[in-house]
Parts: C-alpha cells; sequence; structure tokens
C-alpha cells in the first residue's frame, strides 16, 4: 500500500496559494528529498503530508486515509507519522527538555514512556539537557532536540523540514548517520531541504517551483546544474 | 531594560518547575488545585486589607516552609500593579494626605493600591505555589478530573505558552531594535519606536500559537479525556483532605472576621 496519495491537491493560507495541483505518491521505504527556493511550498507539502494541514481543495490519502478534519487528530494515523517542523521554537513547548522528549510517548505509544524517552534523548545525545528549557538552547541543540520528540514515539513515516540547518559538522554527519539507520529501519522518509551538499541516500527528488512540483524523479538530477540554477537552489 | 530583563526573568521562573522533591510535590494535584481555586475566591471577596493581608502571609509561611522559589516570581508584580496602583492613589477622590504639585495623593487611594497589590501578590503567589511544585501535564489532567471544561483547559494551556512566548518574543524584538539604533538616539525617539512593535508583537504571538497547536497535534494532543490522558497517567489518588481542609479552614476564618476587619484600620485624621 501508498505511504501517501496526493490527487490534485492546494492549499491555500487564508486566500494566498502556497501549493497548486500537486499529484504525488509515496511507496514504502522511499527516500524522498524536497528542493526548492524559499516560499517554493516545501513546507507546507510536509505539513500535508503529515496529516496535519486538510487540502483546501484535491484528495490527500495518508496511509488509505482521506484526509479531513477530524482524521488529522486521529490517534492511530498520528502514530505512524513523525514531523520535524522548520521552527524548533514551533515544535518545543514543554517547560524542560525532558518533558518535550516524553509528550509523544505519554499520548501515543502503549508501555513505558520512560523507555522510549531516554533512547530518544540518548540517540540524539542531548541527555544532558534534560533539566534545560528548550528555549534557552542553541539553535543547533534545539534541532537534536526537535528530532529526538519524533524518534521518541518511532513512527514509520518521518518527515524532516530542514534537518541540518543550524547544525555544526559534527551534527550534520550524526543527522547522516541516523539516517542510515532509519532507512536500514525500513522507514520512509521525506526531506525539505536546499543544502544540496547535505543529500544523501536519496532515492526520488522533488523539485518544487512556485508552489507546483517542477521535477520528480531519479537524483540524477543533481548533477544537472542548468536546471538546478532555473530551481534557484544553486 | 534592566526592569524589562528583569520582568522576563520573572515570567520565566513562574515556569520552571522544581525539580528537588519537597512535600508539597507529594500531594496530588487536585488538592492543590481546589486550594488554588478557594484561595483565589477569598481574593476577591475579602474586602478588608487585614484579611487580605493574613491571607498573604499564610501563603508566605506555606512558600517559605516548602517552597522558597515562589519569592522569584514576587519580582513581575510591579510590573502589572504599577501600572494601575500608582495612578490609582492620585485620581481616587477622598481625603487628601499628600501633595504633589497640582495633584493630591488621597488616603483613599492609597488603600485602594495596597488593595491591588496585595491582591496581586496573593494570585501570584499561589500560582506560582501550584506551578512550581506540579507537573504541567499533571495540572491538566486534574483540570480535567475536576470536570473542568476542555476548552478552558485548551484556553489555558495555550495562554501558559502564549505569556512566555509573548515574553520572549519581546526580549528578542528589544534586542533587534536596540541593534539597529545607531548612535545615542532621542529616547522619545525610541518610544516613538515602540508603539508599532507592540501591534506586531501581537501579530507574531498569534501565529506562534496557532502554529504550536499544530505542532502539539502532530505529537497526539488532542483534548478529548481518553486520548489526553493516558493510561498510565489516569490515577485518581484521591483528594488529600486533610491539605484542602486548611484552606477551608483559613476560608472559613478570614470570611468570619472580614466584616470586622475592615473596621481595624485608623481612620485618617490630618
Ligand atoms: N502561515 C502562513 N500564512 C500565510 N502565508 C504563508 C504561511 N506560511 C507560508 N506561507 C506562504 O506560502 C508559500 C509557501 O511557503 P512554504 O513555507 O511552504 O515555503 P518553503 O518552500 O518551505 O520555504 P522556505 O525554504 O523558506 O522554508 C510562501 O509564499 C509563503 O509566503
Ligand atoms: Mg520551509
Amino acid at each position: 500500500m501508498d505511504v501517501a496519495q496526493l490527487e490534485r491537491v492546494s492549499y491555500s493560507y487564508r486566500n494566498s496559494p502556497a501549493i497548486a495541483d500537486v499529484s504525488l505518491h509515496i511507496k514504502e521505504s522511499e527516500v524522498i528529498y524536497l528542493i526548492g527556493e524559499n516560499g517554493a511550498g516545501k513546507s507546507t507539502l510536509l505539513l500535508i503530508l503529515a496529516a496535519l494541514f486538510v487540502p483546501t481543495s484535491g484528495i490527500a490519502r495518508i496511509f488509505g486515509k482521506v484526509i479531513t478534519e477530524k482524521s488529522t487528530k486521529d490517534i492511530g494515523l498520528r502514530r505512524r507519522i513523525g514531523i520535524v517542523f522548520q521552527d524548533p521554537d514551533v515544535q518545543l513547548f514543554s517547560p524542560t527538555v525532558y518533558d518535550d522528549v516524553s509528550f509523544a510517548p505519554r499520548h501515543l505509544t502503549t508501555g513505558d514512556y520512560k523507555l522510549y524517552t531516554e533512547k530518544a534523548m540518548e540517540t540524539m545525545k542531548i541527555s544532558h539537557l534534560r533539566q534545560r528549557h528548550p528555549y534557552e538552547l542553541s539553535e543547533g541543540e534545539k534541532k537534536r532536540v526537535a528530532i529526538a520528540t519524533v524518534l521518541s514515539y518511532d513512527p514509520e513515516f518521518i518527515l524532516f523540514d530542514e534537518p541540518t540547518a543550524n547544525m555544526d559538522g559534527r551534527g550534520r554527519r550524526e543527522f547522516k548517520s541516523l539516517l542510515k539507520k532509519l532507512i536500514d529501519e525500513g522507514k520512509t522518509i521525506v526531506i525539505a531541504t536546499h543544502l544540496l551538499r547535505d543529500i544523501v541516500y536519496a532515492t526520488r527528488i522533488i523539485g518544487m517551483y512556485k508552489g507546483k512540483i517542477d521535477y520528480d524523479g531519479d537524483p540524477y538530477v543533481l548533477k544537472n546544474k542548468k536546471y538546478l540554477e532555473k530551481l534557484n537552489i544553486l | 531594560m534592566n526592569f524589562v530583563n528583569a520582568t522576563l526573568k520573572s515570567i520565566e521562573s513562574l515556569e520552571e518547575i522544581n525539580v528537588n522533591h519537597s512535600r508539597l510535590h507529594r500531594i496530588n494535584s487536585e488538592s492543590k488545585i481546589i486550594s488554588v481555586i478557594i484561595v483565589l475566591i477569598l481574593m476577591i471577596i475579602l474586602n478588608s486589607i487585614v484579611s487580605l493581608f493574613l491571607l498573604l502571609l499564610f501563603l508566605t509561611g506555606e512558600s517559605l516552609i516548602f517552597e522558597r522559589n515562589v519569592f522569584k516570581t514576587w519580582i513581575f508584580v510591579p510590573l502589572f500593579t504599577g501600572i494601575i496602583a500608582i495612578p490609582a492613589i492620585f485620581i481616587t477622590p477622598g481625603t487628601p494626605i499628600a501633595h504633589l504639585g497640582f495633584i493630591a495623593a488621597t488616603y483613599e487611594g492609597l488603600l485602594a493600591a495596597i488593595h491591588l497589590i496585595l491582591r496581586t501578590l496573593i494570585a501570584v503567589t499561589c500560582v506560582a505555589l501550584l506551578t512550581k511544585t506540579t507537573p504541567w501535564e499533571d495540572i491538566l489532567a486534574s483540570l480535567n478530573l475536576l470536570r473542568i471544561p476542555e476548552i478552558f483547559i485548551l484556553i489555558l494551556f495555550l495562554t501558559f505558552r502564549y505569556i512566555f512566548f509573548l515574553a520572549r518574543i519581546t526580549e528578542a524584538t528589544l534586542l533587534s531594535l536596540k541593534s539597529r539604533i545607531i548612535g545615542k538616539e532621542k529616547i522619545l525617539q525610541s518610544w516613538k519606536m515602540y508603539a508599532p512593535l507592540v501591534g506586531n508583537l501581537f501579530i507574531k504571538s498569534y501565529e506562534m500559537q496557532e502554529k504550536i497547536y499544530i505542532a502539539m497535534n502532530a505529537r497526539g494532543f488532542h483534548m478529548k479525556k481518553d486520548e489526553m490522558l493516558s493510561p498510565v497517567r489516569v490515577r485518581l489518588k484521591g483528594i488529600n483532605w486533610g491539605y484542602v481542609a486548611v484552606f477551608i479552614f483559613l476560608a472559613f476564618i478570614l470570611l468570619w472576621t472580614d466584616g470586622d476587619l475592615i473596621w481595624m484600620l485608623p481612620s485618617w485624621s490630618g
């Protein structure tokens, strides 16, 4: 079964259109990179794929479920999807790092939430930050915590919005090995980025331009300088 | 800018839960919420400065014994009350007690200002006692168990986050403003710049709030009882009646004597 199926999906923020007429199928275990200039609609598309936004028109099916206002709150669906937001300040809303990482396990998993929490903090190497306030961390640290909040409930479809922005060299290398691990576990992954040099393990590239899908195919396109220039991302 | 910073710090510290467990941490959150509600009702209906003062004294005692960090939050009382209390001293009609140029401070005005400050201190102290000794998820869960409508809990929760974001955004905005003021501009000019900023701040924090709600939804926060409280966390331990009884007793005494205490103030004879 397809993980996600979008049929002619459009989305507008209060009358300003962000994506238009997007059709897309995503299969299990694909590793897809969304590329495109600022404002191309990458984040919006991710929020639709995460079943958090209901399309203004068209149909979005995620894990076979048609996304409506009601299904955005479907607990069964939420458990299977994880999204790391572009802005960690939006993602982190609890008083301490520990509270934030344990938030999803408390709501979405069965069994001991503490185990899930500890494991995620260990993976992202943030155990020492557990009692800190998320808002007083450095941007790179925030991003690590944001990723941990999603790993903590082990979703099978993971969406990352600019995961390596603000990360230092070591952070980016560690993200790469995290990605490898997730791929080995068979996760389906979509990553929005405009840092072309950070693209690894891609099985498919989707190029966005002014709210539309302009390219959808194999990663060889990354060698096509002319095309990347046209997308304004080189 | 120091005053702004101090206020921000104390707003932040309102949110900070103390991890060193005191005895107050062990009292379940339902009991603490009931006691907060009792105190807030008292705060509203007590009339006498003396009984308000006694109530504050009781809360101060409780904080001294269990949770001294509460006092950090007192710093932010002047911001909210000062704006209203200081003018009240002068504009409330009554017996003048001191003159400042054309305007006079009145005895009634002074009383009104003291009332206001006492009430604010009471509210801040009892809420800080609760939030510093109780994880916020427990507070939300207990409100739910106490049958407070879900929409109120959601608003409360978002307000809680909102205050903090407003503070943080204000801090960042002030910094960015500071960074763009080249040389020493006149204070008046910089005040002119603040005005449109305030409107901007509200729009920003409003958008932030919407986004945070989406982010919470992404990780399974819905206001449905059975979903919001995963089985591990629903454990109504029974209300700790001993703790609540102290507050009921206190309320009883203060309400009993309030009418008498109101006469205990010396009347001003200039
Ligand atoms: N909350 C919002 N309200 C109104 N318009 C918005 C909002 N968020 C995004 N937009 C608009 O929607 C369009 C697509 O934005 P989106 O955030 O999806 O782009 P993006 O590709 O993620 O950009 P970036 O690379 O800068 O993150 C933009 O034109 C943007 O101005
Ligand atoms: Mg984006």
